[in-house]
């Protein structure tokens, strides 16, 4: 066996094993490096050491804490609160309303905040209560929310793109600008996926909001509404980078939570700090460990190794790009969005380009996926949030999110056979 | 005694934080209203971040926050040998770990102690140094962990069902 | 002959097909041939082993045997480094060629051993020149507020910042991004550099400015190096010498071709006349005062003697 082999056939075991028995998955990548490092011959312990620092030691992930602070902020300053009460008023009247409320909620929360996971905490705190009431089927009701967050990593701001960007040097501005159609997208095809989930439901209609109601419910969320212009505005426009338009958006969040809704006090700031600090040491604890394999992988240059195992399939670009998104889905049925991306992406992303797919649309397309995963048993961060919130059994959300799955699924295979819809806005707001 | 670290870590955590958040800000406070910018901002938010994450990540280990995948070690559950075994062998191998990691910082650190930054001209021994203390503390405690056979924490995952 | 067999790992910054790698591959042939294939180098290039900082740090502590790379980022390490960011030191690459191949670059090279480095040979990178998103620099006064990627070193930052440019610090490794995110206006760096690296893809204006000649020095690592025995050591500084030749020679034919292919892949090119470069360099005195009490007064003068006699041509 070559060199090379040994050190795909090591990475592969190391993974399996060191994860399999549950392991903290920072560490298992470590071991994982640092065994591909002996059968490369390249063992130094001070590698490893030097990777894991240089893994976070990057000014463009900074984005990541600053948009997991704005969640916090937008969650705690009541500003999350004032944008589903709007979307309430409008359309919470009609039949099945608070589900196009759930969903119209998730794509206006996903422009306003980087993560999947804040948008499903903040929906299911606020709108499953209220579903409950109007006699929304729980499992459903749940299971809508959870998908609705998953666009949240998609429609930019989204720490999932500056974190693929980093991972594979690809243009995070363009990664996210590429996202928002197919975010768009995605709040189309769920509200199509809920009326026909609706039609074997009997629920009892909400009165409709008068007009006045409407209008003042939509100025006490018009300062969030300006969070998104902002961010993808000044981005868009080179005012700021990403990083910087994170850090505008955590401070844009502060004043508004402190000084225009004064619904937050400086204990609640100093809380959000302390959360979205640790939720991003854990967050980028991984990626260090990450940078240590992701150097071995380089170094064994596993994608020329794999491009040539898969041989003919790199001439057929459509069909290579379907072996690996379905090599993704299994992959994010066990692992988070994060992990998945740190592991994966180097390895994949080289092969794609070799078969000549853009790589933009290419880092959409597995950031999709990932997320896609973060509502698939057995391992699905934000069914777990949901059900944790919500107070609900894990098997409920599961079984409520499955005809939302597959809707995904589906527009994960139409944007293969139609790369376009994700390129060619691409192409155009550049 | 376990509070007092908690609490001063989240304290440190916080600080460093809102450092971070106000140096880059005001870094676009200053590009945008004055023109000028200051170099150190970049350094210095780098070096923030870097010992925000190794602290954090430190202060999660004895909460079990650290991402894990426990699905399978959790159907062990009722099987107490074999549960402790998979725990022991966990945790030697995360001790495995913070050896290699802390004796590679360590030389790291003492590299770095002539070398210096270049706008800040801190020694860049500051740079491996969280690393180092990352792995020490966190061997440390999971050779308490071992000493005191402490139940593996499986997470909210398992919970939930 | 007291030669063992060993496996050299050789990391650069540069793709394989730039004149760093070119030059890399030449010296591990080189080595190879000389050692009767006991010696074998591992060129690891596009940074894969991180940048040249990490390099660095990697080559004191015994964990990686050779690198090449800028002697700008030594300046944390050894501070006479500095000598060679001097802007406007050398009007032309056969002046560069005399004083840093004589006593001089010898004695800076020297200094390294201190920290646990030994330098071999100087390599050119080339002479500097800027690219910007903003305009068309012709004068002193367009340098006025655009953000200027720099090396991570004083020198660079404070001659920018002395010329009017807001200058920023910023890894090789991240520039391509911080340039098309518009985290900085512009860089500097030599045509072969600026071409191969992809920025005209993400930049307008180029200013031949030539301001600062920038060398790559080839480094072993001391801990390496001492426990190899005199007929290695001898092996590697004589394909050390012929790699220099052969990269220098190339680079030069590179960077004539490279400055023609920008003009055809649609960057502006505007050359900044004598009186303005004049009027820069005057500009220049305050750092240059800093650069001489840096490395100290005793190698400035000798470095600027060594100028003047390579200038004269003897
Ligand atoms: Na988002
Ligand atoms: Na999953």
């Amino acid at each position: 066996m070559t060199t090379e082999a040994l050190a795909f056939v090591v990475f592969i075991a190391g993974m399996l094993v060191l994860m399999g028995i549950g392991m903290n998955m920072a560490f298992a990548l470590l071991l994982t490096g640092a065994a591909m490092a002996w059968v490369m011959d390249f063992w130094d312990t001070q590698l490893l050491a030097q990777n894991m620092v240089a893994g976070v030691d990057s000014f463009p992930l900074l984005a990541v804490p600053f948009f997991i602070l704005a969640g916090e902020l937008m969650n705690s300053g009541g500003i999350s609160k004032r944008i589903i009460d709007m979307a309430q008023a409008w359309v919470g009247h009609v039949r099945g309303g608070l589900g196009y409320v759930a969903i119209g909620a998730a794509v206006l929360l996903s422009a306003m905040s980087g993560s999947a996971l804040a948008d499903a905490a903040a929906m299911s705190a606020i709108l499953l209560p209220m579903m409950r009431k109007h006699g929304y089927p729980v499992a459903s009701s749940a299971g809508l929310i959870a998908a609705g967050s998953v666009i949240g990593p998609i429609i930019p701001p989204s720490m999932a793109f500056v974190i693929y960007g980093v991972t594979t040097n690809t243009s995070i501005s363009a990664l996210f600008i590429s996202g928002i159609v197919p975010g768009l997208v995605m709040g189309v095809a769920l509200v199509v996926a809920w009326r026909v989930v609706l039609r074997r439901m009997t629920l009892t209609s909400a009165p409709p909001v008068p007009m006045a109601e409407r209008l003042r419910l939509t100025g006490r969320a018009v300062w969030a509404l300006i969070m998104p212009v902002i961010i993808i505005g000044g981005m868009k426009s080179g005012i700021f980078t990403p990083t910087e338009a994170a850090v505008v958006a955590a401070f844009y969040a502060l004043v508004i939570a402190l000084f225009v809704h004064r619904e937050m006090r400086l204990p609640d700031l100093y809380d959000a700090l302390v959360r979205a600090a640790s939720t991003t040491a854990v967050v980028m604890f991984l990626c260090a460990g990450a940078a240590v394999a992701s150097y071995m992988i380089t170094l064994a240059d596993l994608p020329s190794t794999l491009t040539g195992w898969l041989g003919p399939l790199v001439d057929h670009p459509r069909v290579l790009m379907v072996v690996m998104m379905l090599v993704l889905v299994a992959i994010g049925t066990a692992l988070d969005l994060t992990p998945t991306i740190l592991i994966f992406a180097p390895v994949m992303l080289p092969i794609a380009v070799k078969a000549g797919i853009d790589p933009v649309y290419f880092g959409l397309m597995f950031v999709l996926n990932g997320a896609i995963g973060l509502v698939t048993p057995p391992v699905g961060t934000v069914l777990n949030v949901v059900a944790g919130v919500g107070r609900l059994p894990m098997h409920q959300v599961i079984k409520g999110v499955n005809p939302f799955l597959i809707t995904y699924l589906i527009v994960l295979g139409l944007f293969i056979v139609f790369p376009q819809i994700v390129t060619a806005p691409v192409a155009w707001m550049r | 005694m376990k509070t007092f670290l908690t609490r001063g870590a989240e304290a440190l955590l916080a600080l460093c934080l809102a450092a971070m958040v106000l140096c880059v800000f005001g870094n676009v406070v200053l590009r945008y209203g004055f023109d000028s910018g200051i170099n150190a901002t970049e350094e210095l938010s780098r070096l923030l971040f870097v010992w925000m994450v190794f602290l954090g990540a430190t202060a999660a280990y004895p909460v079990g926050q650290h991402m894990a995948f426990t699905s399978l070690v959790g159907t062990l559950r009722d099987r107490p040998r074999a549960f402790a075994a998979a725990t022991l062998v966990i945790r030697l191998l995360v001790l495995m770990a913070c050896v290699l990691l802390g004796w590679g910082a360590w030389q790291q650190v003492v590299v770095g102690l002539d070398s210096h930054s270049v706008v800040l001209g801190y020694p860049v021994a500051l740079l491996p140094l969280p690393a180092l203390l990352c792995s020490v503390a966190i061997g440390l405690m999971a050779l308490v962990e071992i000493a005191q056979r402490t139940p593996l924490d499986l997470g909210h995952a398992v919970d939930m069902e | 002959q007291d030669i063992k067999p060993r496996i050299i790992r050789f990391g650069y910054g540069l793709n394989e097909i730039s004149n760093q790698g070119r030059a890399t591959k030449l010296f591990a042939e080189e080595v190879e041939k000389a050692s009767g294939g006991k010696m074998k180098v591992r060129a690891i290039g596009a940074a894969a082993l991180g940048s040249d900082l990490q390099m660095q740090q990697a080559l004191i502590g015994g964990a990686q045997e050779m690198m090449v790379g800028s002697t700008a980022t030594l300046v944390g390490i050894t501070k006479e480094m500095a000598i060679w960011d001097t802007p406007f030191l050398f009007d032309n690459a056969k002046e560069a060629d005399v004083v840093l191949d004589g006593p001089v670059g010898q004695r800076v090279m020297d200094k390294l051993q201190e920290k646990g480095l030994v330098g071999l040979v100087y390599w050119e990178n080339g002479f500097r020149n800027l690219t910007n998103n903003k305009r068309a620099v012709t004068k002193l006064e367009d340098m006025d507020g655009i953000k200027l990627r720099v090396m991570q070193n004083n020198v660079f930052i404070d001659s920018f910042k002395t010329l009017g440019a807001n200058a920023v610090p910023l890894p090789f490794s991240e520039l391509f991004t911080a340039l098309e995110t518009k985290t900085v206006d512009g860089q500097e760096n030599p045509y072969n550099t600026i071409l191969s690296s992809k920025f005209y893809e993400v930049q307008k204006y180029l200013t031949v400015t030539n301001h600062v000649y920038s060398p790559w020095i080839v480094l072993v690592s001391k801990k390496y190096w001492d426990g190899l025995s005199k007929a290695e050591q001898k092996v590697l500084l004589d394909a050390a010498k012929k790699s220099r030749d052969f990269e220098r020679q190339d680079t030069r034919a590179e960077a004539d071709k490279a400055l023609a292919d920008l003009k055809a892949k649609g960057m502006q090119i505007n050359q900044l006349s004598p009186a303005e470069t004049n009027r820069m360099r005057e500009k220049l005195a305050t750092v240059n005062a800093g650069i001489a009490t840096n490395v100290g007064e005793d190698l400035w003068k000798e470095t600027q003697a060594a100028v003047v006699r390579a200038r004269a041509g003897k």
